[in-house]
């Protein structure tokens, strides 16, 4: 293994002493810093003792510095590690997504999470890498939510506007006409009970036996239940400027 | 119905019945006596449709809307949030067992 090393004549002179300076990992060149982190990774998987400063520049210069060079490496060099927590997952099974889509996934989240103000927030390679873990799963979590929403609209009520990609800014605009339907929302509603009702039946996505076993200190039973959201349902129902707003 | 009523009177809404079960109809929570009932009822099948169609618009309008992104209940887990954010999350997760099963899964792969 090619080694940076300076080495001196001792003070004395005696040229059988020297000392040996190893080259700070900073400046340390890429290929060499990889050999590292290779020969340190390899340790690892056998269980053996071996030293991480390698990789923790690694990450450094990738997410500090956003060296390309380096992060390219980093992702070849984590790719697979990534891909067996990926293909571990339980949610991972049922998505139907290729392991590919959620390793480039957790890799992105990853990027974008760890700016260099944030760096500092792990201080060792194990931090780093539990990390990449969690942006893994986050990516999982992400496939099973859309999963959830196509769940609970019917196929002749999908549209383009409805399951497209949108663009940061179309989806806090999504969002703020979301929250600006839910306030409408609230103004037709008469108490407390009717609010949870709502809230737990179309926001939560609760059915009324669900809602009933959640907050059985509110209600008596399940018709409970029943009756409140066919209340608020036949309010909302004969509401003009609610089927106009849900019409556009 | 109440007495007095016109035989055609029997299509008025199924909700000014004040039948509880039709509305279990709607969710997929009615006995099989309802669901016999309704059978032998095809009047009110056009009502309980339409009241599926509301609850299914609404649904789409605000369905996990409080919800915090992924990447938030990641960071919550960690706990790489601010003092307000973190609470916020904290108060959220206690209500919406979707969040929670979310956290439970970040949870566990650590």
């Amino acid at each position: 293994m090619q080694q940076s090393r300076v080495i001196a004549p001792a003070p004395t002179g005696n040229v059988q002493a020297y000392h040996t300076y190893e080259t700070p990992l900073q400046y340390m060149e890429l290929s060499v810093l990889m050999k590292h982190c290779s020969a340190e990774s390899e340790r690892f998987y056998r269980g053996q003792e071996h030293d991480t400063r390698y990789s923790y520049e690694l990450f450094r210069r990738a997410l500090v510095e956003r060296d390309e060079a380096a992060w390219e490496q980093l992702y070849q060099h984590y790719t697979g590690l990534v891909e067996g927590w990926v293909r571990r997952n339980s949610a991972f099974i049922s998505s139907g997504e290729s392991s590919e889509y959620f390793v480039v996934g957790a890799f992105t989240k990853f990027w974008r999470a760890v700016t260099p103000e944030r760096f500092s927030s792990f201080p060792s390679l194990a931090s780093l890498l539990h990390y990449l873990q969690l942006c893994a799963t986050s990516v999982v979590i992400d496939s099973v939510r859309a999963q959830s929403w196509a769940e609970i609209v019917p196929e002749d009520m999908v549209g383009a506007d409805i399951m497209s990609q949108h663009s940061p800014d179309e989806e806090a605009m999504n969002r703020v006409q979301r929250e600006e339907f839910w306030h409408f929302i609230d103004t037709q509603l008469h108490d407390e009970i009717e609010r949870v009702v709502v809230y737990f039946s179309f926001v939560l996505g609760l059915a009324p036996r669900a809602i009933f076993s959640r907050r059985s200190d509110l209600f008596t039973s399940v018709n409970d239940v029943y009756n409140v959201k066919r209340n608020v349902l036949g309010r909302l129902g004969r509401n003009a400027q609610l089927r106009q707003m849900m019409a556009s | 119905m109440k007495p007095g009523r016109q035989k055609s009177d029997s299509c008025t809404s199924f909700l000014e019945s004040g039948n509880p079960a039709f509305m279990a109809a709607i969710d997929g929570e009615a006995d099989e006596t309802t669901l016999e009932y309704l059978r032998t009822h095809p009047e009110y099948a056009h009502e309980i449709e339409r009241m599926r169609e509301l609850q299914t618009r609404l649904r789409i309008r605000l369905f996990r809307l409080f919800c915090p992104s992924s990447d938030m209940l990641r960071d919550y887990q960690l706990g790489l949030l601010t003092e307000e954010q973190h609470q916020a999350i904290a108060e959220h997760v206690a209500l919406c067992p979707h969040c929670a099963a979310e956290l439970g899964l970040l949870t566990t792969c650590s």
